[in-house]
């Protein structure tokens, strides 16, 4: 007989191996502690920062233009080190607020009838010497006018439809000609953070080293322009030599950048804004998981990285090395959206009371507790609570439906749901009457539902058997499935019932948070009828009048109204928003506000040590 | 066709026509073998452990219980504490081990099962179809089991059976090896020659011969056919590609235990980790008492 065995049993040893050498190996990188901590709080001048990417986060775009699949946050973080936008927006005191000095241009003016805007332009020098001007301003304009389609920003009505005419008054000074009156901070906040001043005495230009000209004012010129200009961003390669990327206005230059993400930017000697650099240098690090990042936290490697939630026991040893561990709160809600047209579950999803029952199984005060060990925030409605705002209304922040299985239990059966021979609740009273199960519900469906979910993530795979749970023991069966994130996001897309794609009951996409707003958080693209990312077709008259409010007229009643209108109507099941990441800064890099909208801005970083 | 009569053909051979030993010899020979013995001892204790366990040790392993998480062991009702949802982590031990183990079984016996055919029937019939087969065998061979299983675990929900399934389909080929070689030294013993000789069938002389004598190689690489599972299900668990909460086997339990290394949380790590190992060890203990006891040759026969 030649049967052998040793194989089998180093196998079993080697699987059990596996975490424990990783725990010596890691243990034994913990011993090679680099120094972080102290200083004296007196700032420093110069000096260079390490800072960690998010997990398989590879900046790949330096183009202050976004492009489809090139959007990523930390993409326009880094160029808005180098290009400024018109506008920028931060926290300040807990709110977020137009963050005036990292801007490119003073506080817009609009006329009386609100159909212009006039823009003044900040103090800022090209790094060949020349001002930013009106010209190059127009400069984006055009090109994004020529080429909106292309340009990720763009939707149907607004910028640059919106704007009819560009006026220029001087040098420094212009006008925005609307089409009609928009809500004001509205459309600062949403609409002009958009545009971004390019250089346009460089880069106007329609081969790489052929003349400048004013080539942007013919749409064929702004294409052949930006053909040019997409075609330089795509050559990763060259972004450390081609000297189209070294002409900047912003605080910083581009100093390094690889294929594989690693950035360097250096201070710009020549910025004369508003808002200099402290720091000599910057290092953005690339790392292909959270643990491996963790890793090189331990040792110290990085100075201002992050800490995965499922390491947060862990924070009073990496504080102990001298960093300081706070939460990096998004502008974000997190949500899992219903299909209104799935053609087995529709018509139960319509049913208000339904979706009430759902909506109260969630125990939301857990899951952010246990689950996310507090690195996530209630969310009972549409807009973000994790920062305080004025479009918070009271009856989100107050949770209309508190966590309560009785109370789900009794909603189901008050409309004619029964107790199937499995637990699971079965329509047993079908009609449209106020004890019944509700228009379109058939006697004898079941209330099973099934969910596709974000894999990867500890902390969703948690939520996910957490609402499973409490679920059954309200008679309703959630069975799940997980897929990457991709795969997730390409399937839950708005479909008509008899659509193939239309088969996704519920999704979830929200292990960073599901959306991230900008300045204001309308849902103009979320919640009104038939928009873009409104992926479960939810259509509610009075949600539609309150988002048009919202984006048209001033004040922010509209926003607290649609606030309160949808906590209470649910179009989706809300869920705790995690935060964007559980940062461990070293405690003497000071100037680090950590930016809800998830930008940054190192030039405010300086050490103390 | 009369089947001829099964007479031992040459006695000082030493050669029968069925070399199966005696239940007795075996049995004899089998406890001789300590480590079988531990072996067989471990393994009744963990089958009494999984399937009896539960029924002594009453915990829920279907509802989370966020309130009761990682919990340390010891705590009051949860001697081995809990895991991040609250599951008694000693229940989950036992419930995953039933899954582990019938999974293991059910794929060794299927990789066994259709290994031997495939191995008996290449072996015996030899010529061309030999040839297809035993390249059939190595194409398969050449691509690694464990990629297979990625593949198949991504385009079907994993549940208990379908991971058996799978497993067992994917793990035939060491045993078609084995039993083609064991076929082909059979076939050119006297008594199926003579089988041969009288017009005996093919079916006849794979399923009534040249199988029952070679029962000694496949008990034994049943037992690591089984281990290997246990194993191959743990990996494929242990990349998160198992089967789908709130069911878990043993590997499912390591996987999740790693994401808590740095929390010391050594009681979501060690106990499944401990019990993939003792259930390896254990089939293969057992699988190597059996291959002594089956192995005559030239011993006390």
């Amino acid at each position: 007989m030649t049967v052998s065995r040793p194989r089998h049993l180093t196998r079993a040893l080697a699987l059990l191996a596996v975490p424990l050498l990783a725990g010596l190996v890691l243990t034994g990188c913990a011993q090679s502690v680099r120094p972080h901590g102290g200083g004296n709080g007196v700032p420093v001048e110069g000096g260079s920062v390490s800072f960690a990417l998010p997990p398989s986060a590879t900046p790949n775009w330096i183009l202050p233009i976004g492009m489809s699949g090139y959007t990523a946050s930390y993409n326009s973080s880094i160029q808005s080190t180098m290009y400024p936008r018109l506008y920028a927006f931060g926290e300040v005191n807990g709110k977020l607020t137009m963050d005036e000095a990292a801007g490119a241009a003073k506080p817009p003016v609009y006329a009386a009838d609100g159909r212009s805007v006039t823009i003044t332009l900040n103090h800022l020098t090209w790094s060949t010497g020349t001002p930013v001007t009106s010209r190059d301003v127009e400069f984006w304009l055009n090109l994004i006018k020529a080429n909106k389609k292309r340009w990720a920003g763009y939707s149907a009505g607004r910028v640059p439809d919106s704007i009819t005419a560009f006026e220029t008054v001087s040098a420094d000074t212009f006008v925005l000609h609307l089409d009609k009156p928009y809500n004001q901070d509205w459309f600062t906040a949403n609409q002009l953070t958009l545009i971004t001043p390019l250089p346009q005495a460089v880069w106007d230009r329609t081969s790489a080293d052929g003349p400048v000209g004013d080539f942007d004012r013919t749409p064929d010129g702004a294409t052949a322009v930006f053909d040019q200009l997409v075609a330089a961003a795509k050559d990763l390669g060259s972004y450390g030599t081609n000297p189209l990327w070294q002409v900047v206005a912003g605080p910083f230059r581009l100093a390094q950048f690889t294929v594989d993400g690693q950035v360097t930017l250096v201070r710009n000697d020549r910025y004369t804004g508003p808002d200099p650099a402290h720091l000599d240098e910057v290092r953005f690090e690339t790392f292909t998981s959270a643990a491996a990042e963790y890793n090189v936290l331990r040792a110290g490697g990085v100075d201002y990285g992050y800490l995965p939630v499922s390491n947060l026991g862990q924070r009073a040893l990496i504080e102990a090395q001298g960093y300081q561990v706070t939460p990096w709160n998004g502008w974000a809600i997190t949500y899992i959206p219903y299909n209104f047209n799935n053609p087995a579950m529709g018509a139960v999803f319509r049913q208000l009371y339904v979706r009430q029952a759902i909506q109260k199984s969630v125990d939301q005060a857990a899951i952010t507790r246990v689950l996310w060990r507090g690195a996530a925030t209630v969310g009972y409605g549409p807009v973000p609570q994790g920062v305080d705002s004025d479009y918070l209304s009271d009856q989100q922040r107050a949770n209309p439906y508190p966590f309560d299985l009785d109370g789900a239990r009794q909603l189901l059966t008050a409309h004619g749901w029964r107790p199937g021979d499995d637990g699971i609740a079965v329509c047993a009273n079908a009609g449209g009457g106020a004890d019944q199960c509700g228009p379109g519900v058939a006697e004898g469906t079941r209330l099973s539902m099934h969910i596709l979910a974000e894999s990867g993530s500890t902390e969703t795979d948690g939520t996910m058997q957490e609402l499973k749970s409490s679920l059954s023991k309200v008679g309703i069966e959630l069975t799940i499935s997980q897929q990457p994130l991709n795969s997730v996001l390409n399937a839950t897309v708005p479909c008509q019932a008899d659509e193939p794609g239309c088969d996704w009951q519920l999704s979830f996409f929200g292990t960073q948070g599901s959306w991230y707003f900008p300045a204001d958080p309308t849902g103009d693209r979320l919640f009104a009828t038939g928009s873009s990312a409104n992926f479960g077709n939810y259509s509610d008259p009075l949600a539609d009048e309150l988002i048009t409010k919202s984006t048209q007229e001033e004040a922010n009643d509209a926003m607290r109204d649609y606030s309160a209108h949808l906590a209470t109507d649910l179009p989706v099941i809300w869920l705790p928003n995690p935060a964007y990441q559980v940062s461990a800064i070293d405690s003497a890099l000071r100037g680090v506000s950590q930016n809800p909208l998830a930008n940054m801005a190192p030039q405010r970083w300086y050490w103390t040590r | 066709m009369t089947t001829p009569p099964l007479v031992e053909l040459d006695p000082t051979s030493g050669l029968t026509h069925r070399e199966t030993p005696r239940a007795a010899g075996l049995l004899r020979r089998f406890a001789r073998h300590r480590l079988a013995l531990v072996g067989l001892a471990l393994l009744v204790g963990l089958v009494l452990f999984c399937y009896l366990g539960p029924l002594l040790y009453v915990t829920d392993q279907v509802h989370t219980d966020l309130g009761a998480a990682r919990l340390a062991p010891g705590s009051a009702g949860h001697p081995l504490g809990t895991d991040d949802l609250g599951y008694d982590t000693l229940g989950r031990l036992m419930v995953a081990g039933q899954v582990s183990l019938l999974i293991g079984v059910v794929a060794g016996l299927i990789a066994t099962a259709l290994g031997a055919l495939w191995g008996a029937v290449a072996g015996y019939v030899g010529g061309w179809l030999d040839l297809v087969l035993m390249r059939v065998v190595d194409a398969g061979v050449a691509i690694p089991a464990l990629f297979l299983l990625l593949v198949a675990a991504t385009l079907v929900t994993p549940n208990t059976w379908v991971l058996a399934l799978v497993i067992g389909g994917v793990s035939w080929l060491v045993p078609a090896r084995l039993m083609r070689a064991e076929t082909v030294t059979l076939r050119e013993r006297d008594y199926v020659r003579a089988l041969r000789v009288v017009g005996g069938g093919r079916a006849r002389a794979v399923f009534r011969h040249i199988l029952p004598n070679a029962i000694g190689t496949v008990v034994v690489a049943a037992t690591f056919q089984i281990a290997d599972a246990i194993l191959l299900v743990a990996y494929v668990s242990f990349l998160g590609l198992g089967l789908q909460p709130p069911a878990t086997d043993w590997g499912g339990m390591l996987s999740k235990g790693i994401t808590y290394t740095y929390d010391s949380s050594w009681w979501l790590i060690l106990p499944p980790g401990i019990a993939i190992v003792l259930v390896v060890c254990a089939f293969n203990f057992v699988g190597d008492g059996l291959r002594d006891a089956f192995e005559v040759r030239g011993r006390d026969r």
